[in-house]
């Protein structure tokens, strides 16, 4: 198997001000003031840090905020009739102005998805075991001989045998809106290794020589 | 692990939440390039919006890093997700062993687009009827124009295999962020789980659980968001 999309994906900076994006309501009006890149006045980081303090209410704090329907938010009622008094605020520089887009901002959905470990690394390809992970595969069941060309320079510079990565095949959304497919190969930064986790590791190796299956 | 959609999402992200006591003024690209926990280039490349000892936030590539004192957030809109995973395992795993936390959450947002209002309001009408609302259901009239569902959540508590106090909430709402505010939905799943009192004074519980039920978390959310997308298509045949 060879990847669809013979180009390199870059990570795109997605000039990310997902609090505007992605969730609203009340307590995403709290992500709104940190997120903000350089909310426009004093006031409004001000009340931005105000309403950050606060108290969620409903949902479990971690959650991440709704989106804000105007009027129809129960959190933002209970704002509205003045439930809670922003408490003093310590003051802040003054930051710029900045206009919010008005486009979505990029996100990369992945219709496919592999995980895969590499086996052997030659001059312009390398070779690996794919788990898929979009069928829900837990034991690697493909190969694949995959293009250098395909793995970013900090990637490729770092990768050896056995380093573990994900390939994702998806769809690319610009801010403009257009929809561009995508093939990303993205070689994971896993937390080290503890003596817990052999074991654990371990255990799970001899649970599954034992199971019926195996 | 996750698995496709049946509707593409026009927005798709997933984040992970923590609740406990952090330090926001050390959490800079800087801090997080020193620790090799993101790319050399990140710390000129990032856009920090805001670093005060109160509150962090600044974007990164794949990244959206929001830190208050009582919360860190980090949220990504670029598949693979699961390098927000590996990334709070390694800042909490790895740096700030002693952060206490007392729970988190898991969280995928999707919006996507139905086809039409007439299908939007035959899934709101599907989760929330309005039939039930006796009098009133004539004032809420035929169509999500006149009135309905603006938000439903539903509640699981205390799911079998996490410490008691969990909880997977799942909200779905009409769009206002895609389709014009009249032909999308979204749906948020929240899967909350509490650390026990006696293990919130450090990152270990949370590390640990975080690590064993992330792929869970983001499978069984994928499941409950296909499955409010099915009823976009029910409400399409109708």
């Amino acid at each position: 198997m060879t990847p669809v999309s013979g180009r390199q994906t870059r990570f795109s900076l997605a000039g990310l001000n997902s609090a505007r994006d992605v969730s609203f309501g009340e307590e995403r009006e709290s992500i709104r003031g940190l997120g903000d890149p350089c909310p426009d006045t004093p006031e409004r980081v001000r009340a931005a840090i105000g309403r950050a303090r606060r108290e969620s209410e409903g949902l479990s704090r971690t959650a991440l905020p709704e989106q804000s329907l105007p009027g129809s938010s129960p959190a933002l009622h209970s704002r509205e009739s003045g439930q809670h008094a922003d408490p003093p605020i310590p003051r802040f520089p003054l930051f710029p102005p900045i206009v919010p887009p008005s486009r979505p901002l990029p996100s990369f959905h992945a219709l496919q998805e592999w995980e895969g470990y590499v086996t052997d690394i030659g001059a312009e390809n390398f070779h690996a075991r794919l788990v898929d992970i979009t069928a829900g595969a837990s034991i690697d069941g493909e190969e694949a001989r995959i293009p250098l060309a395909e793995v970013s320079d900090e990637d490729a510079g770092r990768m050896q045998c056995g380093s573990i990565f994900r390939w994702v095949i998806g769809y690319e959304r610009s801010m403009g809106g257009a929809r561009k497919r995508v093939s990303q190969i993205v070689f994971r930064d896993l937390p080290a290794l503890t003596r817990k986790d052999i074991r654990d590791g371990q255990a799970w190796a001899q649970e599954v020589l034992a199971s019926p299956n195996s | 692990m996750s698995r496709a959609l049946r509707i593409e999402p026009e927005i798709d992200a997933a984040s992970i939440v923590l609740l406990g006591h952090f330090n926001p003024s050390i959490l800079t690209p800087a801090w997080f390039v020193h620790h090799c926990l993101l790319p050399a280039d990140a710390e000129e490349s990032a856009k920090l919006h805001v670093a005060h000892p109160e509150v962090t936030s600044f974007g990164a590539e794949w990244l959206e890093l929001h830190a208050r004192q009582d919360r860190f957030v980090a949220e990504t809109k670029r598949s693979p997700h699961i390098r927000i995973r590996d990334l709070v395992l390694r800042v909490f795993g790895e740096h700030l062993k002693h952060t206490p936390i007392s729970a988190f959450g898991v969280n995928r947002v999707v919006h996507y687009r139905v086809g039409g209002p007439q299908t939007r309001d035959s899934v709101c009408r599907t989760l929330a009827p309005t039939g039930v609302w006796g009098a009133w259901s004539d004032a809420l009239g035929a169509s999500g124009e006149q009135g309905g569902m603006t938000s439903l959540t539903m509640t699981q508590r205390n799911p079998s295999g996490r410490p008691p106090g969990g909880r997977i909430n799942v909200t779905v709402e009409p769009s206002t962020r895609i389709g014009k505010g009249r032909d999308g939905i979204y749906v948020a799943v929240n899967d909350h789980y509490a650390i026990p009192g006696e293990d919130a004074h450090s990152s270990v519980r949370m590390v640990d659980l975080l690590s064993r039920n992330y792929e869970w978390s983001v499978k069984h959310s994928e499941g409950l968001i296909d499955q409010v997308m099915s009823l976009s298509q029910e409400g399409a045949r109708r």
